[in-house]
């Protein structure tokens, strides 16, 4: 089924056979009821098919009937989408007819499938179910419809039901027992597992996971928390989500069981549950659960060393006290190998402890009380002592190994915590998404010794299909679909999840904010490794963490955006009332003297004439000047302007700025101040000349005719500078800061021409050249402008 | 006023703009000449062939092909002036549109005063080439065959790499010399780059023939591309 393509196409309805199929290994789901549940996503109402028995909550009555195994099955939440159940009925002997003449499977598996599943036993039971399924989903709408309706008659109101789940396989059962009657009940369910600090073994974590998966596919809530004592955080839990109904599991009961287990979790529930329903279901085939379970808690590592540790600690106490048996007595003896247990006990687990404690009981029977070298004890309080030495020995062990698991999971707490500390620490006090991306990169390498990669959400919305450059590895195109598809779910995908489970990588969505994805983190693990609930709530958290320093940073990005936007709409503003009032004044002008020149009135008037035609000559003038700067402008800020520097001659760059301004410096005296021994200088010609026109031109325009002009030129420490002044008004004193921004023109000089930008091309210009460009008033009055320009120079030398 | 030097010469303009080639038929056919126009390359170039014309206007910017490589095609066989019509071309392309065959260059807008200037000095240095032993301009007066230099009247001196540069310059008046023609002229090969000591020449030849040397009205800069002889 090629989902993509259904959605693409996208029909008003999709019909689609067998729901409970199972896709081919390499598919995006494992299931075809999840490509079915992202085509209703899509919006496209679909028709399906399924066979009662592949109904999850039933596969399990389907195998104890029929005795086959169901593979396929459907978890129930999703047939609970369904709008509506239709039941197609036959009856089972017109289905073996059907079978029979090769209707349903192809000839050579006619003769198999009637031996097996379709014998007319099964097939009845079958169709039993299936009409009752269907019953029930008639009475749960009809449930429904009394509670729009407002019908609360037999109503039952707010039952939630509680599942306890352990890693035994008999959870299983469990968990599908308590979704039939949740949803008899019409009740929400949760499914509530108890970690303890006891480690599980890979076989059961992975049984565990199982579990949890099938609950949360049957529509419960899932809820792991972590109690030394099972009961205690079962009732706990209870209590905090106000359950009326708990389901447990009742171990099959055996013999020695109930004689040493006297307070079993089931016992303590009834006794503890109060106001709490409770439902024990009987476990089946109970020897194989218990088996199971012994394997549950067994030890990872052998413990043979430190039972050869512990064998040699007795032998040597005990040598040492047999040394001192004449002076100290058996009784001493007794106290001084009860605190040795205490102190073995500290140091290995509890097994070599019970093995020390029995051991050194019978040792001291053996070595110290008399008769020596028999077990025989002759007093009663020797008996009595010994019955209590090995219970101390016994309670002493467990306490303390109780406590050393206490302490190692509160070591391992604080660990997480100092993690998660150290994370908030660095993620508030990092500047920018690369430490922060870094950060959680090199906790996972040296946690989980994994690569890693994060995709960060592009402007576009979509996902960026390169890897931050932080990424340990790049995973391939196959596998960014994968990630691509966990940033548009916003669902963890790849390894260890129902999506896409044959990718090497997990991939996290990192939200803070579920709604809003910004990006994906894909982890690759080494092959074989399991993750315990704790470590994938740290990678969730780690996922969420960066997920707010991304989200920040987007967030600083976006409004940094928006007031540049908004600094450039007003730039726009001001730039275009600028343009247009520096555009059409010239356009006026010209458009007026030649109208008026045609006009026959003047034709005899030549001075009338002339003064007509040098007002156009003008305004085409200035609307030359215009455009040039804006060009010149534009090639600054598109930094496309580069350097040409080559040896110059300053008076010669002076003399051309000068000649370019004739018609307008006549007004003025210029004068010239560059002495001979000024050297060449390494700049770009153009530019400089450029610059000086600017500042000139200014000077010139913003103070009166005939007021001087002196252009001057020294020599500093690192170059040389050109001074512009003049004797003219002075520059506004509170102008001076904003002479060289862009557009800016000063309040006095309103009516003047121009758009403000000779002086910022200047002073883009003198930049350039990795120099500086200063205004300021010069006594008595005046404004004096100078341009340093540290630049390579060479005397002049000439032959 | 209708200048002796233009009259009857065949001007053919190559310019899309219908406005610039209208406004510079009016003005050239004021002084007595006669104007084709074309409105893109491959009309220029096939105008250019069958009127032979006395002088070409390219614009750079034409529809169908550059205005460089019209000057390019022209070049191969047509001997006769040609003057870009430029709109702020960088000085690389300035220099380049030289090199290749122009013989000068002018900025739009340009007044048409300053384009009959170009054209009449492009005539008269094609005249010009037929060795006059005299040259005489304003108040300068060249002997190049007794190698002496009068200003005002007065013989002023000249040092030898000092005269070479300026009758280089004055034997092309009029016209842009790009620094690596001069360096490669006067310096020989090898030079080019050492612009430096054409800065110098440059500006001790002003000090001896400009009026005010700090604004030079003779011997001026087209900056960044050359020196021009200016005589209008």
């Amino acid at each position: 089924m090629d989902t993509d393509a259904v959605i693409a196409r996208h029909p008003a309805i999709a019909l689609v056979d067998e729901l409970a199929h199972t896709n081919a290994p390499e598919s995006r789901h494992p299931k075809r009821f999840q490509d079915v549940l992202e085509l209703l996503d899509a919006g496209i109402s679909v028709y399906i098919t399924l066979n009662v028995q592949h109904i999850e909550s039933r596969a399990g009555t389907v195998r104890e009937i029929t005795g086959i195994p169901v593979r396929e099955t459907l978890p129930d939440s999703v047939l609970e989408r369904a709008d509506e159940i239709e039941i197609i009925d036959i009856s089972p002997e017109d289905l073996i007819k059907r079978l029979r003449e090769g209707k349903i499977y192809p000839p050579e598996r006619i003769e198999m499938a009637a031996g097996n599943f379709f014998e007319i036993g099964n097939l009845t039971a079958l169709r039993e179910m299936a009409l009752r399924f269907t019953a029930e989903k008639v009475d749960h709408s009809l449930q429904s419809y009394r509670q729009t309706r407002k019908i609360y008659e037999p109503w039952k109101t707010g039952e939630r039901l509680l599942v306890a789940v352990s890693p035994s396989p008999f959870s299983e059962s469990l968990v599908r027992w308590t979704r039939r009657m949740a949803y008899n009940l019409g009740a929400s369910w949760i499914a509530v597992n108890v970690e303890t600090s006891k480690p599980l073994s890979v076989k059961d974590r992975k049984r565990l996971n199982k579990i949890i998966s099938l609950a949360r596919e049957l529509g419960a809530e899932i809820v792991v928390t972590r109690d030394e004592d099972i009961t205690g955080g079962i009732l706990r839990i209870a209590r905090q989500r106000n359950i009326t109904q708990i389901v447990a599991g009742k171990p099959g009961s055996g013999f020695w069981r109930d004689i040493f287990r006297f307070r079993t979790p089931v016992r303590r529930l009834i006794k503890e549950s109060g106001n709490i329903d409770l439902y024990i279901i009987r476990a089946p085939g109970g020897n194989e659960n218990a088996a199971e379970r012994r394997t549950g808690y067994s030890w990872k590592k052998p413990r043979w060393k430190q039972y050869l540790a512990v064998l040699s600690a007795l032998a040597g106490v005990a040598a040492a006290n047999y040394a001192m048996l004449p002076i100290i007595g058996a009784r001493s003896v007794s106290l001084i190998l009860l605190l040795s247990i205490l102190i073995v006990s500290l140091f290995v687990g509890r097994g070599p402890v019970f093995f020390y404690a029995a051991l050194s009981a019978l040792v001291w029977n053996f070595f110290f009380l008399p008769p020596y070298f028999t077990l025989y004890i002759y007093r009663i309080d020797d008996v009595i002592i010994f019955i209590m030495y090995f219970t101390i020995a016994l309670v002493a062990g467990s306490l303390t190994s109780k406590m050393r698991n206490q302490e190692r999971s509160a070591v391992q707490r604080e660990e997480q915590l100092n993690v998660l500390y150290d994370v908030t620490r660095r993620f508030a006090s990092s500047r920018s998404i690369d430490e922060a991306i870094e950060y959680v990169l090199a906790y996972i390498k040296s946690t989980f010794e994994a690569l890693a990669v994060v995709y960060i959400k592009s402007a576009d919305g979509s996902l960026f299909a390169t890897p931050h450059p932080a990424s340990s590895i790049i995973p391939d195109e196959k596998d960014f679909s994968v990630a691509n598809y966990c940033f548009t779910s916003g669902k963890t995908a790849g390894r260890f999840t129902d999506t896409l489970p044959s990718s090497p990588f997990l991939f996290i969505p990192l939200f803070f904010k579920k709604e809003n994805t910004v990006g994906v983190m894909g982890i690759r693990f080494s092959a074989d490794i399991l993750l315990t609930l704790e470590e994938t709530a740290m990678l969730e958290t780690l996922a969420s963490h960066l997920a707010n320093v991304i989200e920040r940073d987007m967030f600083v990005q976006e409004t940094q955006k928006t007031k540049i936007h908004e600094e450039s709409e007003k730039l726009y503003r001001v730039l275009m009332n600028s343009l247009t009032h520096e555009i059409r004044t010239p356009l006026t002008a010209i458009k007026g003297s030649i109208s008026t020149l045609m006009d026959t009135a003047v034709h005899g008037n030549e001075h009338a004439r002339h003064n007509l035609l040098k007002e156009t000559q003008d305004a085409a003038e200035r609307l030359i000047a215009l455009v040039d700067n804006l060009l010149d402008m534009s090639r600054i800020d598109s930094g496309r302007l580069s350097l040409n520097a080559d040896w110059n001659d300053l008076s010669d760059i002076i003399g051309s700025v000068l000649n370019k301004l004739e018609f307008l410096a006549a007004r003025h005296p210029i004068t010239v101040w560059c002495p001979d021994d000024i050297p060449l200088v390494r700049v770009d010609y153009t530019l400089i000349a450029q610059a000086l026109y600017c500042i000139v031109h200014n000077a010139i325009v913003h103070t009166h005719d005939g007021t001087p002009v002196r252009i001057g030129v020294a020599r500093y420490d690192n170059g040389v500078s050109i001074v512009v002044e003049d004797d003219g008004p002075g520059l506004p004193a509170d102008d001076i800061g904003k002479l060289f921004d862009k557009f800016y023109r000063s309040g006095k000089t309103q009516s003047r021409m121009g758009l403000g930008l000779g002086l910022s091309i200047s002073r883009g210009i003198v930049e350039l050249h990795g120099g500086r460009i200063t205004a300021e008033n010069k006594a008595p009055h005046g404004a004096r402008f100078v341009m340093y320009l540290p630049v390579a120079v060479k005397e002049k030398e000439s032959d | 006023m209708i200048d002796a030097g233009m009259e009857n010469k065949l001007i053919l303009v190559i310019d899309d703009e219908l406005q610039i080639r209208r406004f510079l038929k009016i003005g050239l056919e004021s002084q007595g000449c006669r104007v084709f126009e074309a409105g893109n390359g491959g009309d220029g170039i096939s105008m250019t062939v069958m009127k032979k014309p006395d002088i070409v206007l390219l614009d750079l910017n034409l529809p169908d092909m550059s205005g460089l490589d019209v000057l390019k095609k022209l070049r191969e066989w047509y001997v006769s002036p040609v003057i870009v019509l430029t709109v702020r071309e960088s000085e690389q392309d300035k220099i380049e549109l030289l090199n290749s065959g122009a013989d000068d260059y002018i900025t739009k807008p340009f007044s048409m005063g300053e384009l009959l200037a170009r054209i009449r000095a492009v005539f008269r240095r094609s005249r010009r080439d037929a060795e006059e032993p005299v040259f005489s301009h304003r108040h300068i007066t060249i002997d190049y065959s007794r190698r002496l230099v009068t200003v005002n009247g007065v013989t002023v001196k000249f040092r030898p790499l000092e005269y070479e540069l300026l009758k280089l310059l004055t034997k092309n008046a009029g016209k842009v010399l790009t620094q690596r023609q001069i360096m490669k002229e006067i310096w020989g090969p090898g030079m080019e780059s050492e612009t430096s000591y054409l800065r110098v020449y440059i500006a001790s030849i002003r000090k001896k023939i400009e009026k005010d040397p700090s604004r030079p009205k003779i011997l001026i800069t087209e900056p960044a591309v050359g020196y021009r002889f200016v005589i209008e």
